[in-house]
């Protein structure tokens, strides 16, 4: 199913909104809160610990990250479905302090992103494929 | 530097704390990764540790159902064959 997400340059940082339906994250332009696309995390969706508390999640596992540094660091995973609009998928869901989209998100949909510093705006048009059948996509 | 190790056990204490004891993989299990690395480099493996079955995937999602499929309760650790970690993160990830 086709994606297009449309979000906006916040301080230097191009953003999508997004909002917690139903236990679910959704990404649309009715949203508040925002997830930052970061180029720099080559993971998936990261969240901070107060939305990971109103989505339903199923904990995975540990995963390591390594940071800039050359530190590694234990963080808890978990699975979740993403809603990008009249699509959902199921996302491997870290937990910190910030809200990213990393660049497997985007891998994941093969997007295309523009960002347009003359408008302040970013784009994003990809496919999403449900691939995975999942009891917590309501499919298992 | 020193105050970034401390960061580094704070969070895994909490980890410890909110998900049970994290239980990281045995040498044998890491070293038959390792014999796979040339193989399937880049494979993200979820290691069940109790039976330390390995189920591979090309991300954490794929891996993870895998290894849901067997083991519909248990929980893993994932690796990605041939690199340090499974992801990375430029400019560092806070802790919550």
């Amino acid at each position: 199913m086709k994606i297009q997400l449309v979000g906006r340059i916040v301080d230097a940082e191009p953003r999508f909104p997004s909002r917690i339906v139903g236990r679910r994250l959704l990404l649309d332009d009715r949203g508040r809160d925002q997830l930052i696309l970061d180029s720099g995390f080559t993971g998936s969706v990261a969240i901070p610990e107060e939305w990971a508390n109103r989505l339903e999640l199923r904990y995975a596992g540990i995963q390591t990250f390594e940071l800039a540094n050359g530190q590694i660091v234990e963080f808890p995973t978990y699975l979740g479905a993403v809603q990008l609009g009249q699509a959902a998928g199921l996302f491997e869901i870290v937990v910190t302090a910030e809200a990213l989209l990393g660049m497997e998100f985007f891998e994941r949909l093969k997007a295309r992103i523009v960002i347009d510093w003359r408008t302040k705006k970013v784009s994003c048009t990809g496919n999403l494929r449900p691939k995975f059948p999942s009891p917590l996509m309501g499919e298992g | 530097m020193k105050a970034k190790k401390s960061a580094a056990k704070r969070l895994v204490t909490r980890t410890q704390r909110l998900e049970g004891a994290v239980r990281r993989p045995s040498r044998r299990v890491l070293a038959r990764l390792k014999e796979w690395d040339p193989r399937y480099k880049g494979q993200v493996a979820a290691i069940e540790m109790e039976s330390e079955e390995i189920f591979l995937g090309k991300d954490v999602v794929e891996a993870t159902l895998k290894g849901w499929e067997k083991y519909p309760d248990r929980t893993f650790y994932f690796v990605r064959i041939g690199y340090p970690a499974v992801h990375s993160r430029r400019g560092g990830l806070r802790k919550r």
